[in-house]
């Protein structure tokens, strides 16, 4: 009798398993991210509905959904990442590690809401903006990103240059050898081999640990000064804004979305995918902390102090004071970082393109399978290398302008991403919660004034910085910030599916096409203005600088 | 994918795994009302998007967005006619495939209905998402 139920309830299960609605998420474009996930560590099928009651089952499933990331938050610390980190603690001493803790946060909390978004609604993000926000908006988010990114990817291979030329290898021969190998990752047309390549570079990327450890050693353990006198306090208000800058960057939400869905995560296992972006945001702390503290410890009351100059000479002064093999560890992070982080940041593009033209796009399919996938790829790969090749390239100019450029499009695509995590329609019983939304939206504020300044300060050097202004700004913007992100939550009490009901896992994003339109909420006004507002500040700073340049030559 | 057996021996199964993907992709662009009801629009001639926008009370962005998607997956094929650019289906057997699986669906409409076996037919409701769009 006992038995017989039990058959009859594992006879249940069974059919459950195969006619639950599964979260297959309806706005796919491409069928190649539909079915098994196959990740570096592991496979879970698509067939696989059913609950994991096991300890052992449930760490099997983590390690074949984490990737996404893991990937974007280790490739944070890139080449502009890196040289930033070391400018900040050879410059600065400890004083901006604070900044580095808070910027963790920030990253979680902002990578969380990407990884929902794709998990929830199988689209990327491109495409959503566009969907949502209409098509102007969306245009102007994807050349944006792709304008940004172009020059993220110079950098990494100066980067790449700088680093290779540390070991006496010519940029003529690391940067194309560096382009092949990029060009080289994805090309298999293999998910789980290009993740499989992704986590050795994340692994190397722990290099920064034992180069702490020898600098640690070799350094004089005196208390580090709080910061030299002779810096200017304005330097110090760009230094944070720069920090800032490259730490949160737009290719991470556009990455971090698209890859959630190439790897076929969905609505289920975004437990799973939480936890592989804490883990990402752990392994971005430690590469960051352990390079800031490094470069803090070796250049503390020397004369050195204060006086970056770039991150090959860094590289050099650390083989003078903490010996060889700290200058070669140096070396390798940041060849490491500008490797990973030009091959997440090129891959975002790539992945922006195919969503918006329809065009097949995912890392599962080979060069045959989706040319103008891997075409686009290997093309802005190819045209960034080549450009840091010419003699006499403005680089320079590169770097300024990714800051100041970086600076228009974060707030936007932060803008963006909070409001479709808002979107009911969009996310359903998954959109954010509403302290999230507190925390998010004082973020989002703070980096909106933090952005303008430097946007403002790359432009103009010479304009006046002064804590004290920068700080009532700060601390208004940021609670402004906290009352809009009340304001959001409790805008529409009326809301369909609860957010505690119990078809919550299997919940997906109906087909994009049949969607409402955005309810035309005061709220949703608000920040589109506020944000056209900020476009048009940015545009006319740009604008008096170029007249300035050219009345000036 | 990684279980794929070149060696296999004729006879067993005339698709290959590539052609097999290849059909699949195929499907796939099938696999969403609102791209069907282009196609299905389409058998009757060459339209614009603007013709197709008003005969389907679709966006125009997302007749748009699906045409890309089809033409990605070669189902469709763009033209000029003069100045407008006219959207056809790519050949002759689009023509059949879509006839074929209309000719399928009504069929087993019919018989599903003779047999009462309205159980079977929910979870393939479910799948093919809401017409309405």
């Amino acid at each position: 009798m006992n038995n017989q139920r039990g058959a009859a309830e594992r006879g249940r299960d069974v059919t459950r398993a195969w006619f639950a609605p599964s979260a297959d998420r309806r706005s796919l474009l491409d069928r190649a991210h539909r079915g098994d996930i196959v990740g570096a560590l592991g496979r879970v099928p698509a067939a696989d509905t059913g609950p994991r009651p096991s300890r052992r089952r449930r760490i099997a499933a983590l390690l074949a959904i984490m990737g996404p990331g893991v990937i974007v938050l280790a490739a944070d610390n890139d080449a502009g990442g890196i040289s930033t980190y070391a400018q900040a603690g050879q410059d600065y001493g400890l004083r901006f590690l604070w900044l580095l803790i808070v910027m963790a946060g920030v990253l979680l909390v902002n990578q969380e809401m990407a990884g929902r978004l794709g998990a929830v609604t199988g689209a990327g993000h491109a495409r959503l903006i566009y969907e949502r926000f209409g098509r102007r908006w969306g245009a102007f988010a994807l050349s944006d990103l792709l304008i940004v990114n172009f020059l993220i990817i110079v950098t990494e291979f100066i980067g790449v240059s700088l680093a290779l030329r540390y070991f006496g290898v010519s940029p003529y021969v690391s940067v194309p050898m560096a382009a092949l190998v990029l060009i080289a990752l994805p090309l298999a047309g293999r998910f789980r081999r290009w993740e499989r390549a992704m986590y050795l570079l994340v692994a190397t990327s722990f290099v920064t640990v034992p180069l702490l450890v020898l600098v640690r050693h070799s350094a004089p353990l005196t208390a580090v000064p709080a910061g030299p006198r002779h810096l200017a306090p304005e330097g110090t208000v760009l230094m944070v804004v720069a920090l800032i800058g490259t730490t949160v960057a737009p290719w991470q939400l556009f990455f971090q979305q698209s890859n959630v869905v190439d790897k076929r995560i969905t609505a289920r296992w975004l437990p799973y995918e939480r936890a592989d972006t804490v883990a990402g945001t752990l392994v971005f702390a430690l590469g960051a902390v352990a390079i800031l503290v490094a470069c803090a410890l070796a250049f503390s009351a020397t004369p050195l102090h204060g006086a970056f100059i770039d991150a090959s000479t860094v590289a050099g002064e650390l083989r003078n004071r903490a010996g060889e093999w700290a200058g070669a560890l140096f070396a390798v992070a940041l060849l490491n970082g500008s490797i990973l982080g030009a091959g997440a940041v090129t891959l975002s593009a790539s992945y922006a393109i195919g969503d918006v033209s329809g065009a097949k796009h995912s890392l599962h399919r080979t060069w045959r399978d989706a040319p103008k996938f891997h075409g686009s790829y290997a093309a802005i790969v190819a045209l960034a290398a080549t450009i840091v090749l010419i003699p006499g390239a403005p680089l320079g100019i590169v770097t300024t302008g990714v800051q100041a450029l970086a600076g228009v499009l974060l707030p936007s695509a932060l803008v963006f991403l909070l409001l479709l995590c808002n979107d009911r329609a969009v996310l359903g019983p998954w959109v954010n919660t509403r302290w999230l939304n507190v925390i998010a939206a004082t973020v989002v504020a703070v980096l909106l004034v933090l952005s303008g300044l430097l946007t403002i300060s790359t432009l103009f050097p010479r304009a006046e910085n002064d804590w004290l202004v920068t700080a009532i700004l700060v601390i208004s913007a940021g609670a402004l910030g906290g009352l809009f992100g009340l304001r959001l939550s409790s805008q529409d009490a009326a809301s369909p599916p609860g957010r505690s009901s119990p078809g919550k896992p299997a919940w997906t994003m109906p087909s994009i096409e049949t969607l409402p339109p955005p309810v035309r909420s005061l709220t949703r006004t608000i920040a589109l203005v506020i944000l056209r507002a900020y476009l048009l500040l940015a545009a006319v700073a740009v604008v008096i600088k170029i007249v300035r340049l050219i009345t000036a030559s | 994918m990684r279980r794929s057996r070149p060696g296999r021996p004729a006879g067993e199964s005339h698709l290959s795994e590539a052609v097999a993907e290849r059909l699949a992709d195929a499907m796939f662009a099938l696999s969403t009302p609102s791209r069907v009801l282009i196609l299905g629009c389409l058998l009757e001639g060459p339209r614009s998007v603007g013709d197709l926008t008003s005969i389907l009370g679709m966006e125009q962005s997302s007749v748009s967005h699906q045409l890309r998607v089809l033409r990605e997956h070669t189902l469709v094929r763009a033209e000029r006619v003069g100045r407008q650019r006219v959207y056809a289906l790519h050949d002759e057997h689009v023509i059949a495939l879509l006839l074929a699986g209309l000719h399928h669906v009504e069929e087993r409409g019919r018989s599903g209905a003779a047999a009462g076996d309205s159980a079977r037919s929910a979870p393939g409701d479910r799948a093919a998402g809401s017409p309405s769009g």
